[in-house]
């Protein structure tokens, strides 16, 4: 199954890479996250209600609008910040730093219909490829952030009321392969967080180490 | 156009009528929550019923509902949506200048329709992500960050609901239009539209020609990230202002005010005023003062007393017209821990009472009036000229008595 496949480039300040992948995949979870399910029978279940709230970005003028759940957005934290703490040590010289982040829904297939075990099937996936530029750059290019994020999220929310393919809502028996059921107030479908980083020398230790010297030495 | 057996059952087409219905009204209450200014956190948000529509917790403040009720009768929903629901959201700075920033449509569009989605358990799924498409819409649009300022700044932003086409001339030449999403069903697309200005120049919209311009003309810049109200005018030098005779007089602090209309009645004892010549039918009372038109009374005062630039719009110029509902007040600035917040209350329950109207008898009291010639003026004013003498004595004597107080 070919999964859609969304990407979104956008140049940035290193201190906004957290909030600028948030903006985005909370705005995407709000859209892919439905109330917990409370299944009463095989398949007739109810769903409950889900709470929002707004998130105000430090680093740019930007609000966005997430599920009200802590632990899902502890999760996305987490996750992104690992990335963007990678990302910013890399050396941006003599081209800018640049790394990819993905948001992945899938759903798991059975590999052999007696046997426990699953594979991941993507069906849709949201890529934030992100480039690293000079901190304490001029208004315009923060303003263009802001704009970029703006359109972006205008055309996710275009995207997701296409109402293109995505998992049917599935039995009781089925619901751990379509959605994640661990979270305590919302069910989003399954997802992963992944990220890469261009493979160069820049993200070892002592290439890290001679950055730093060379940034202090710099000053 | 949709095919006219869109629905294989009148049952699947009420249930899709009352699903709409639902959108339009939740799709009211997101739009304006988000312009209230407020912030929405996990505080702020009451504990949800598990009984929400579209399982999702959006407000439902009776106002807003009784405005959605009043544009979308329940009879004819799915027809006041083809011709459009618009929410207007409007700005009003403390000097009485208004803009219209935004204005959201929810339509059905007849061409975009999709007769293969039956399932009314799916299209009802479907609103939900429509409405969580608006929820996240409504968080970029200008007037957004705007409404989050009104707290701290001088400005107050209102909300209108109508049907009909939306009027979209009010918001100038520069205007931006965003889609927050749109579900096909057998009947049409469903959809939110946003158009808002781009261009935050503010005119002032008073008759007179040589009022100062307050606002500068980049005012409003045009990035939201930049759009703050700086309406808190530089202090000048306070210069001698005329006496405005149109503000109600008051009294000084611990003046006697048993001496004051003692004092009074025999001034008019003294000097007797002309006497309003009506007939005698009238028998002016307090009554006969208060049954006037509160709208005559705004527009008199508007073209004269500076003070009733304060006074929030009753109608704007040009498209409003008097029997539309007037803008609602969001929010009442430094209110919320303060004891003016029960005043604001007050003033927030009896801004929409229904306006009083002229009786036949302040009717026929106003052809009377009018019937009054220039004579009976001329001869006030002989009168008068006559006294001139005792006016000037009377004026004196009161300059004398001033200066001997103030000694």
């Amino acid at each position: 199954m070919n999964a859609r496949d969304f990407n979104f480039e956008i140049a940035m300040d290193g201190s906004q890479v957290d909030e600028v992948v948030a903006s985005i995949f909370h705005t995407v979870l709000f859209h892919r996250s439905s109330g917990k399910f409370t299944y009463n029978n095989e398949e007739s279940y109810s769903i409950r209600t889900v709470n929002y709230v707004d998130v105000d970005c430090d680093f740019i003028d930007f609000t966005y609008v997430c599920c009200a759940s802590e632990s899902l957005a502890r999760k996305l934290k987490r996750e992104i910040s690992a990335f963007s703490k990678l990302l910013r040590t890399i050396d941006g010289r003599p081209s800018p730093a640049k790394g990819e982040i993905s948001l992945e829904f899938f759903q798991k297939h059975r590999t052999r219909w007696f046997l426990p075990t699953y594979v991941p099937v993507p069906w849709e996936i949201w890529r934030v490829s992100c480039e690293l530029t000079e901190s304490g750059q001029d208004m315009h290019r923060h303003e263009s952030v802001v704009e970029m994020l703006q359109d972006q999220i205008v055309f996710i929310t275009e995207i997701i009321n296409r109402h293109e393919y995505v998992p049917k809502m599935p039995n009781r028996s089925d619901a751990d392969l379509i959605f994640d059921t661990s979270y305590p107030d919302i069910q989003p479908y399954l997802f992963a967080i992944k990220y890469k980083l261009p493979e160069t020398e820049s993200n070892t230790v002592s290439n890290t180490v001679r950055k730093l010297i060379r940034d202090t030495l710099y000053l | 156009m949709a095919p006219d057996a869109a629905f294989s059952n009148i049952g699947d087409k009420n249930e899709f009528t009352k699903f709409t219905k639902f959108l339009a009204y939740k799709g009211v209450q997101v739009i304006v929550e988000s312009r209230k200014g407020v912030k929405i956190d996990a505080n702020t948000k009451q504990q949800s019923t598990d009984t929400d529509w579209f399982n999702l917790q959006i407000p439902d403040s009776p106002e807003v509902n009784q405005a959605t009720k009043n544009a979308l009768p329940s009879d004819k929903i799915l027809e006041t949506i083809r011709s459009h629901l618009n929410v207007e959201i409007s700005v009003q700075t403390e000097d009485g200048d208004e803009m219209v920033l935004e204005l959201w449509t929810l339509g059905l569009d007849e061409t975009q329709f999709d007769s293969s989605l039956k399932a009314m358990n799916t299209v009802y799924f479907r609103m939900g992500i429509l409405l969580k498409s608006l929820i996240t819409i409504t968080r970029i649009t200008p007037a957004y960050h705007l409404s989050r300022k009104q707290r701290t700044e001088s400005f107050t932003i209102f909300y209108r609901v109508y049907s009909g086409d939306p009027k979209v001339k009010a918001l100038g030449e520069s205007v931006k239009k965003i889609q927050a999403g749109m579900l096909k069903t057998p009947l049409g697309g469903l959809g939110f539209t946003v158009s808002y200005r781009t261009n935050f120049s503010i005119s002032p919209n008073r008759s007179e020609k040589n009022k100062t311009l307050l606002l500068k003309s980049d005012h409003f810049e045009l990035s939201p990230k930049h759009v703050i109200f700086e309406t808190k005018k530089k202090k000048e030098p306070l210069s001698p202002q005329p006496i405005d005779l149109n503000k109600p007089l008051r009294l000084a602090a611990f003046v006697d005010e048993y001496l004051v209309e003692e004092v009074i009645k025999e001034f008019f004892k003294k000097f007797p005023v002309p006497k309003c010549r009506v007939p005698k039918f009238e028998m002016v009372d307090d009554e006969t003062t208060i049954c006037k038109s509160t709208q005559e009374l705004d527009m008199s005062v508007i073209s004269k007393s500076p003070t009733s630039l304060e006074m929030p719009p009753k109608k704007f110029p040009g498209f409003r017209s008097e029997n539309e509902p007037p803008l609602k007040l969001l929010c009442f600035p430094f209110a919320d821990n303060h004891p003016i917040r029960e005043l604001a209350e007050f003033y927030k329950d009896f801004f929409n009472a229904p306006h009083l109207k002229l009786s036949d008898y302040d009717t026929a009291f106003k052809e009377k009036k009018l019937e009054m010639t220039t004579e009976d003026f001329s001869e006030d004013l002989l009168k008068h000229e006559s006294s001139l003498i005792e006016f000037d004595q009377l004026v004196d004597d009161m300059c004398r008595s001033a200066e001997w107080s103030g000694n």
